[in-house]
């Protein structure tokens, strides 16, 4: 039976007084190209609270990408432990990451990534149709200022109305 | 001489049931890879915000699944017109193939059709469920 690792020393004086939201220990990530191995993340440590608005920054090519991949679990790291809440997501299969993000996890899209035969309200409804506790569409389309907008295709929406991170139903991540 | 006529018929018609059938599930798999294709980067998207890989595949593999099922009746339709057709090109004087259709012509066509068809989508199934979802993070449209 494995157990949550303890949080780590806390890098500010104030002490979060809440266990963390998400941990990260130890976390590698190698990618095996041909016989080259390409070290995206070497022994990551980190733990990250609710709340908290937490940004990463490095150069390209410096393993942002694959730390988000590991964290939104569309990715599993080659060594170390990657833990949500009691969950070790370093131990769950696919079904098991699948059902992570879908509860837990947004993602706001660089390539907006919408269904372009589905209007605005339809593309929001596929997500909040999934949530255990869904906004309704509309709902979600008025906070993003796009409720005027819920019968138009992703090709009549701006750059903008297009990316307004629009299809996160719940994300704690 | 008749014997050996029904035996060389025999082995026509095998060879016709054995290429429609290729034909059949060629035409199937075709039709879903193209949708697979043409539609992966919105299943990968679906894929990533939570939709489950059965999930997935029921909105893919269903609309083929309709596709067939809708197609079936006018295939049958064109199959017995092709079928008088052949039949009609084989009428001479020395032989005659009488144009004969029982419940078994259609119960074995549907059947062929179905097996076909679930061959094709257990494939696309395969493809499906190996979606690489972080390629279409990065890619545009």
């Amino acid at each position: 039976m494995t157990r949550n690792p303890q949080p780590l020393p806390p890098s500010s004086p104030i002490a979060p007084l809440v266990p963390p939201l998400c941990q990260l220990r130890q976390v590698s990530k190698v990618y095996p190209m041909g016989e080259v191995q390409v070290q995206a993340l070497r022994s990551v440590s980190l733990d990250l609270y609710e709340g908290e608005f937490v940004v990463f920054l490095g150069a390209s090519g410096s393993g942002n990408s694959t730390l988000l991949n590991i964290l939104g679990s569309l990715d599993v790291p080659t060594s170390g432990e990657v833990w949500f809440r009691t969950w070790n997501l370093t131990q769950a299969n696919d079904a098991g990451l699948t059902l992570f993000r879908r509860r837990y996890v947004g993602f706001v899209f660089q390539f907006y990534n919408l269904i372009p035969s589905l209007t605005a309200r339809e593309n929001v409804a596929l997500v909040t149709e999934t949530a255990a506790h869904p906004m309704p569409p509309q709902e979600a389309l008025a906070l993003v200022g796009l409720a005027d907008r819920r019968d138009h295709f992703p090709a009549q929406l701006s750059g903008g109305g297009n990316n307004s991170g629009w299809r996160s139903p719940a994300p704690r991540i | 001489m008749a014997i050996a006529r029904a035996q060389n018929l025999k082995v026509f018609i095998t060879v016709l049931i054995l290429f429609a059938c290729i034909i059949t599930f060629s035409m199937v798999y075709n039709s879903g890879r193209m949708a697979l294709t043409e539609r992966s980067r919105e299943l990968a998207s679906l894929r990533i915000m939570g939709f489950t890989q059965g999930e997935v595949s029921t909105i893919l593999l269903g609309e083929q699944a309709i596709v067939t099922l809708a197609a079936s009746p006018s295939g049958i339709l064109i199959g017995i017109g092709f079928s008088a057709l052949m039949a009609r090109a084989y009428d001479s004087e020395l032989c005659r193939l009488p144009l004969v259709f029982t419940n078994a012509t259609y119960v074995v066509t549907i059947a062929g059709v179905l097996l076909a068809a679930l061959l094709a989508g257990s494939l696309i199934r395969y493809q499906l469920d190996r979606l690489d979802l972080i390629a279409v993070l990065k890619t545009r449209e």
